[in-house]
């Protein structure tokens, strides 16, 4: 029963220590400033290679231009999709060179750093778009579709797209052009799922053209709450 | 007076695994088939998605997806000399309701039989001697071979699509799979699914015990995947809720994912819900199935009359309509004489828990039904008998089915029972302690078995089922001698053990399986058995009776493969050998 004491003491000590506690280690302010100056263009590339210059200190994306939001993703996650642009398992004429020219530490503190940014809270104006398309979209994401084969969304990516740590992506708020551009990617088979499973390329398979715009319009207006960090659980 | 329907060719009455494998196979061969399922269509889109489905106090603690006792139950006794009461409370197995049955919250753990269980009189008279079986014990042969049985337990395996790394290919001892499971004529079709952290320290554990770990054979899928029907399926991504759930991922085999996409719509079979069928019809001078009568869902009675008539329900249910409907002689335990009702096993069930450092983390709600790992150095005839007393025998399984908040509290059993002290011994314990199953063989004896209650009725005013049930000293003997080995790996794991043994009398309190077997039992002669080897009532050539209620004994395995290949190897023997000439396929 003794080893269980101390555990047992931090967990008492406040919900925010459990919370750490069941998330994994808080980011490590060493981690995180190493992954600011990635951020900031300490990558290999240098200046071209600036993650903020698209994606921003916050993480916050850029909604107009498809660029993704990064902050309050796990860290597992941003890792991992790092690793697969590095590697070319994930291609894309962007991002494969700027990974790979990180060394592996600096792939992994940036992940920490944009895992630790909480996300934005959506701004007034949301994704304008076909009502009927935006429920469709949100059926997609809440029930799937029988007639597809396609379980719901929210299945892996948690109520609304909010995510699910550390595997599951969160979907919510990502700009549409985004998530379309990944959905077809898929179908098309520009971007391999991952083996054995092909989770994402076995559904994005079954889904028609107009299926990919709904779900992804419908990700994009839903509003994300402001204050929403996925620490991770990387060391 | 009931309304009467035009005769079909085949009417099914349940539309779980056998009807709707019956349904396929029935309808590709050119029969036109009526599915009667009492319960509501579902499908995995949209009833089984999450987060609803997630619902562990829905669906885990109150029986969700499960028949409601209050329409129908069972009534139950250990002894004859006791008076049998109604089970209020589903306990300790649990029927499934609605279109797919329990093939919709099974677990997907999907074993072989071995070779001498289905002649296991023969096999331990020739192996030990008469004197290894029990006085009272009423083991007999199956009256068919596994080596026939085994294109459909293939054809079955691959309509699931099982994973699992084979341990006996036509006879070759294969690295990696289980060394004792009978011979298999292909590779599974799938490789079995990533196995946790306590899967692992198991099977280092039972390597040093001298026992052959390997992956349990799973349905839930471990990549994605086309069945022989054309029906796809996805792989499971280990979210921890199988048992008593359906699968939102279309990633754990069930009727509905598998077989009813190429059955639902086809020109030839029709599904009718909400229908109670509540007697076979039965010409006792022709000896023969003149069709069923049920209540529809507007509460009319209704006859269909069929050419044949496939009886599809779960276990028991399938022997308390044969008892309805007056079909064969009820078992009387007293003489021995009569074969309704005889033979009713289950499973004799253990367990034992290892109470691990708290630096480990097994992060037990990243499961899978079927996702774990074991051994089968103490099942069946895989070990010699001889001097211990018994017979048969169980596999030691580390699975890891989800760890769910309100059911998973592991704690040894000095922790007192609510307070601060339990809820501190849960926070210590969730993550880090290890069960080990011990899954056992139930063996028939003559003071077990079914029938009729003489008081209490169901809300249509049938007599409910009795079942008058305790585990036989030989399953006793048994579970103790097992779950002793798996004490023995559990200590080699390290840590705390402690073992549940099978002690006291059977309660239908506790959950233990719905494994619920015998009944209605296959064999050689009419005086032993229900049905014959192709599961035909020896009383009425066009009744064909499915599922475990034909099992003549329970091996130490989970029951719906051989469910399923029986289905199959019966709708194989319809289709061949019986529309183009309808007799009895076995003389009597």
């Amino acid at each position: 029963m003794r080893p269980a004491l101390p555990l047992a003491l931090l967990l008492l000590a406040g919900t925010a220590a459990a919370a750490v506690e069941l998330l994994g280690n808080p980011p490590s302010p060493r981690q995180v400033a190493s992954g600011r100056a990635v951020a900031a263009g300490a990558g290999g590339q240098g200046q071209q290679g600036a993650c903020f210059a698209c994606h921003g200190f916050d993480g916050a994306g850029q909604a107009a231009a498809g660029f993704p939001a990064l902050a309050g993703q796990s860290a597992e996650y941003l890792h991992e999709q790092l690793e697969r642009y590095a590697s070319g398992a994930r291609p894309n004429p962007i991002m494969q060179p700027i990974a790979a020219a990180m060394t592996p530490d600096q792939r992994r503190d940036v992940s920490v750093y944009y895992a630790a940014q909480p996300p934005q809270a959506s701004a007034g104006a949301r994704p304008q778009g076909d009502p009927a398309l935006l429920q469709h979209g949100g059926n997609l994401s809440a029930i799937g579709s029988a007639e597809r084969g396609v379980q719901a969304c929210q299945n892996c990516h948690g109520p609304g797209g909010i995510g699910l740590w550390p595997n599951y992506p969160r979907l919510a708020g990502q700009p549409a052009d985004y998530l379309a551009a990944q959905l077809r990617a898929w179908k098309q088979g520009e971007r391999p799922g991952d083996e054995p499973y092909n989770f994402m390329a076995n559904i994005a398979a079954r889904l028609t053209e107009d299926d990919i715009r709904a779900v992804s319009l419908y990700f994009a207006s839903v509003r994300t709450v402001p204050r929403q960090a996925g620490t991770g659980v990387l060391p | 007076m009931a309304q009467r329907l035009p005769e079909v060719d085949v009417v099914l009455v349940g539309m779980g695994w056998t009807g709707a494998l019956l349904a396929k196979e029935l309808t590709d061969a050119g029969l036109k088939v009526v599915g009667l399922e009492r319960g509501r269509a579902r499908q995995t889109v949209p009833d089984f998605q999450s987060p609803t489905m997630h619902d562990e106090l829905r669906y885990a603690v109150r029986h969700g997806l499960m028949l409601d006792p209050s329409t129908e139950t069972l009534t139950f006794r250990n002894f004859t000399s006791q008076t049998a009461l109604p089970i209020r409370q589903l306990g300790s197995f649990l029927p499934g309701v609605n279109l797919g049955g329990a093939g919709v919250h099974w677990n997907g753990q999907t074993w072989r039989f071995q070779e001498s269980d289905f002649v296991l009189r023969s096999h331990l008279r020739q192996r030990y001697g008469e004197d290894i079986i029990q006085d009272g014990l009423t083991i007999q042969d199956w009256g068919l071979t596994y080596a026939e049985l085994e294109p459909f337990y293939d054809r079955f395996e691959r309509i699931c699509g099982i994973g699992g790394i084979v341990g006996n290919l036509r006879g070759e001892i294969q690295p990696g799979g289980d060394p004792f499971e009978p011979p298999r004529s292909n590779p599974f079709p799938n490789p079995p699914m990533p196995q946790p952290y306590a899967a692992a320290l198991f099977a280092r554990a039972a390597e040093q015990a001298g026992a052959h770990p390997f992956p349990v054979p799973t349905a839930n899928l471990s990549r994605p995947y086309t069945n022989p029907y054309g029906c796809a399926m996805q792989p499971c991504n280990a979210c921890g809720f199988c048992e008593r759930f359906g699968c939102e991922h279309f990633a754990k085999a069930s009727p509905q994912v598998c077989v009813l996409p190429k059955v639902l719509g086809h020109e030839r079979f029709e599904l009718r819900t909400g229908s109670t069928v509540t007697r076979v019809n039965y010409d006792r001078q022709g000896k023969r199935a003149t069709g069923v009568t049920y209540i529809n869902g507007r509460g009319q009675e209704v006859e269909q009359p069929a050419a044949i008539v496939a009886l599809c329900a779960f276990s028991y249910h399938n022997v308390r309509l044969l008892l309805l409907s007056g079909i064969g002689t009820p078992y009387d335990p007293r003489s021995g004489e009569g074969t309704l009702g005889k033979n009713y096993t289950y499973q004799t069930m253990s367990g034992v828990s290892v109470f691990m450092d708290p630096d480990v983390n097994l992060n037990p709600y990243m499961g899978a039904g079927a996702l774990g790992t074991a051994v089968n150095d103490w099942n069946g005839e895989a070990f010699d008998h001889s001097g211990l007393g018994f017979v048969g025998g169980a596999y030691i399984a580390a699975y890891q089915t989800g760890g769910r908040p309100i059911e998973r509290h592991p704690v040894p059993q000095d922790t007192p029972r609510w307070g601060a002290g339990w809820k501190q011994a849960v926070r210590r314990h969730y993550n880090s302690t290890l069960s080990l199953t011990v899954h056992g063989s139930s063996m028939p004896h003559r003071g077990n078995y079914l029938d009729l209650d003489p008081t209490y009725r169901d809300s249509l005013g049938n007599p409910l089922l009795r079942m008058t049930f305790d585990f036989p000293a030989n399953d006793r003997l048994m579970s103790d001698y097992v779950t002793d080995r798996a004490v023995d790996i559990a200590n080699r794991i390290g840590g705390k053990v402690e073992a549940a043994r099978r002690t006291g009398l059977y309660s239908v309190v506790p959950y233990q399986t719905t494994h619920n077997t015998g009944g209605a039992i296959m064999g050689q002669t009419p005086r032993d058995s229900v049905v014959n080897r192709y599961l035909q009532h020896w009383d009425a050539h066009n009744l064909f009776v499915m599922g475990a209620c034909t099992y003549p004994h329970n091996p130490g395995y989970n029951p719906t493969d051989t469910v399923g290949a029986l289905a199959l190897w019966a709708a194989r023997a319809i289709r061949d050998d019986y529309i183009g000439n309808p007799r009895p396929l076995v003389p009597a």
